[in-house]
């Protein structure tokens, strides 16, 4: 999804909004957005046809003009959707659908930053970026300690690795998660990424701001780019982390981009 | 170059009309038995599975050509909206593009 979350953001959908699309939830939609986009989900979705309640409703709120343009987008996006899935699936494939979507993508960010007005989203890169009052995993997350609750993120040199990061996806507050095992996605114009947790615990707070605006997440890794708020199962978890020295060594020592 | 320019012109109106034949048409759009296979397989990546399949979606495909170009030059629909729609369909085909 990361071409099409990408392209999304161009055209002025938050990270909300995506990920509201993927679960296409009644209330988070107005009723002529819902409609369509049940329709389409529908069709795609049900081998025996679209349901005629849902067919009528699709008829009713639409001309057949605004029909037509919909399921135009939804007929291009399905046509270079098997293709994509249909070539990547060999490694000449996959190079031929990398040579096709490079260039979209580069289109689509240099669209945005100049609609923006923005000549780059990104600090200048320091690979020593690493606070010493954090504790750093391995698999390039940080966690500022607060006692028996924490802020986790990314660190500098994840998001310098990942590049522009156009989405993420994290469990809602009250999820639990286990130190070490993946409890999100992360994807960036490069590449999607697993995000582990550094430690187990409950998340407290989720960083709405972060989810909505990823760039954030590329801007300021340590500040307004955190993640979540945990609260710690197990403090003891955090001697077992890395320092900033550590981690340091561990990323100079070439051992490691985020895994994809 | 008159000439050409008669000939040029037929076929721009020629291929206008048929375009246009197209886009009373291209509002019917289907699926084929083949965009089915290996789902309950758990194999859940659309993909073409034969040249049947192909064929059928590229036909699809090329009758809403003007449309398409309409959706990006003139946006009848919002760009929003029309990115909504794919990222949906780009969902329940698990597209990992």
């Amino acid at each position: 999804m990361t071409a099409h979350s990408a392209f999304g953001r161009n055209a002025g959908l938050t990270g909300q909004q995506i990920r509201n699309l993927r679960r296409l939830d009644l209330e988070k939609f107005e009723r002529r957005e819902y409609t369509a986009l049940n329709w389409v989900r529908c069709f795609l979705t049900c081998p025996d046809g679209v349901p005629i309640g849902v067919e009528e409703d699709f008829a009713a709120t639409f001309t057949p003009r605004e029909q037509l343009y919909i399921k135009t987008s939804m007929k291009g996006m399905f046509f270079f959707n098997l293709l994509f899935s249909t070539m990547s699936r060999g490694e000449a494939g996959t190079k031929v659908v990398s040579w096709i979507v490079k260039p979209l993508l580069y289109v689509a960010d240099h669209r945005q930053k100049s609609l923006q007005g923005k000549t780059s989203t990104k600090p200048v890169s320091r690979m020593d970026n690493f606070p010493e009052d954090l504790k750093y995993h391995k698999e390039h997350m940080w966690v500022r300690s607060d006692g028996t609750n924490g802020t986790i993120g990314i660190s500098f040199y994840a998001q310098d690795q990942l590049g522009e990061i156009v989405f993420i996806e994290v469990p809602e507050a009250g999820a639990d998660v286990e130190a070490g095992e993946a409890f999100g996605e992360i994807e960036s114009c490069k590449s999607v990424s697993d995000l582990y947790a550094p430690v187990s615990g409950t998340i407290k707070e989720v960083n709405i701001e972060a989810l909505d605006a990823p760039e954030e997440i590329n801007q300021d890794p340590y500040g307004s780019g955190w993640i979540a708020r945990i609260e710690f199962a197990d403090t003891s978890e955090l001697a077992g982390l890395l320092t900033a020295a550590e981690y340091r060594e561990l990323v100079r020592g070439g051992e490691s981009s985020p895994r994809t | 170059m008159a000439r050409t320019a008669s000939i040029l012109g037929a076929a721009g109106l020629g291929a206008a009309v048929l375009l246009s034949r197209n886009r009373e048409r291209s509002c019917k759009v289907s699926m084929h038995p083949d965009d089915w296979q290996g789902l309950e397989d758990g194999d859940t990546h659309r993909r073409f599975r034969s040249l049947e399949q192909v064929f059928h979606h590229t036909k699809e495909f090329v009758a809403l050509l003007v449309p398409v170009g309409e959706l990006y030059l003139r946006r009848p629909i919002s760009p929003a909206f029309r990115e909504q729609i794919m990222i949906v369909t780009a969902t329940c085909n698990d597209c990992s593009g």
